[in-house]
């Protein structure tokens, strides 16, 4: 047996050849607009989410200002800061979705390792600096607004916040075990791809 | 899609439906994910025909596209794989001896040592297999020539020792 001869056999093997070009033309068209619509949901839900965001930040800056001091204004400045860090991971993650199928194998296969070491550093660092903004602006903000109340209330109030985020937290570290894991995974297919 | 761009398209996927197929064959051994696989590089094609500048071979433009789609395909499916025993062991015992013709037979026997192969190399090898030259594979996929000589006798002799080897299980 030699190589030829494989060859040969591989290339006159039967194969579907029934293409019906409208019948792909359809998925095609239904794929593409699902893909549009996805996206466009996602900018619009993204929009809607940052305006609420904005409008909540702003309504309680201008109506308590005057009330409280400079840990209020902190915190808010510290949930705006919460807003671009996000902003920011989510528009990189966004950038990533567009493929370029047409470039050499090792480019593509670069721009996927590029992607995933993206994925890698989203998991194991930049949540934990949303996680420590987030709980820095609550934190500040609950001692702000319970600076009138009682001692026991506001460490109630800031041990609550605490142990949610603290759960929170243990909760996405259980699970970022496992999607370092996959990613480990698709990284090490990558290089070898590459070699 | 413009009535010009449907017909360069259909023209396009005429000409190359086969040897993407057996991209697809030779990359996934399961015949339902290759066939998932194959819609998923037509439709890459289809998408990025507005974009082809003519800088490179129809042919390299497209398989370009193939080789890219597959290794992201595999990503995306990565937990859904698994080992599959060859068509034939999946059949009767008597009906593989008895209907399976020969050829029928050493092509599914190459398929199955192909699936033996590492992934990269099952991508590498099923442009060979389509007749591809040094210089056309390390065009797409963006390597050095003389890496990918290297590279293609081995996995030549690799695939030859294994189509040897796996005959005997086969019997």
């Amino acid at each position: 047996m030699n190589f030829d001869e494989l060859k040969n056999s591989w290339q006159t093997q039967p194969l579907k050849t029934d293409i019906n070009i409208m019948e792909f033309k359809t998925i095609f068209d239904s794929k593409w607009q699902k893909h549009q619509q996805h996206v466009l949901k996602m900018n619009v839900c993204m929009s809607l989410g940052f305006l609420a965001a904005m409008t909540a930040i702003g309504w309680v800056y201008f109506s308590l200002k005057d009330q409280y001091d400079w840990p209020f204004q902190a915190s808010l400045i510290t949930s705006c800061l919460l807003m671009i860090v996000f902003a920011a991971a989510s528009w990189r993650s966004y950038g990533f979705k567009k493929e370029n199928f047409e470039v050499a194998s090792k480019d593509f296969i670069e721009y996927q390792m590029e992607k995933i070491n993206w994925q890698r550093k989203v998991i194991s660092q930049y949540f934990w600096i949303y996680m420590v903004l987030l709980w820095l602006a609550l934190v500040l903000y609950i001692w702000e607004i319970t600076t009138g109340g009682s001692e026991t209330f506001r460490y109630t109030a800031l041990g609550v916040c605490s142990a949610f985020l603290l759960g929170m937290s243990i909760w996405e570290a259980k699970k970022q075990g496992q999607k370092l894991a996959v990613l480990n995974a698709m990284k090490t297919e990558l290089e070898s791809v590459l070699n | 899609m413009e009535k010009l761009e449907e017909e360069s398209f259909y023209k396009l996927v005429e000409s190359n439906h086969a040897s993407i197929y057996r991209i697809c064959r030779a990359y996934i051994y399961d015949a339902s994910l290759a066939d998932d696989l194959y819609q998923e590089i037509l439709f890459q094609i289809w998408k990025s025909m507005k974009n082809f500048k003519g800088n490179s071979k129809v042919s390299t433009w497209v398989y370009r596209i193939a080789v890219n789609t597959a290794i992201s395909f595999n990503l995306k499916n990565k937990r859904h794989q698994h080992e599959a025993l060859p068509e034939f062991f999946q059949l009767a015992y008597e009906d593989t001896l008895s209907n399976k013709k020969e050829e029928e037979t050493k092509v599914e026997q190459l398929r199955y040592c192909i699936n033996l192969l590492e992934p990269a190399d099952r991508l590498i090898i099923s442009l060979v297999l389509e007749d591809k030259s040094y210089k056309d594979i390390a065009e797409i996929t963006g390597n050095n020539i003389n890496n990918v000589g290297v590279k293609i006798n081995r996995i030549k002799a690799r695939l030859l020792k294994l189509m040897t080897t796996e005959k005997s299980y086969e019997l």
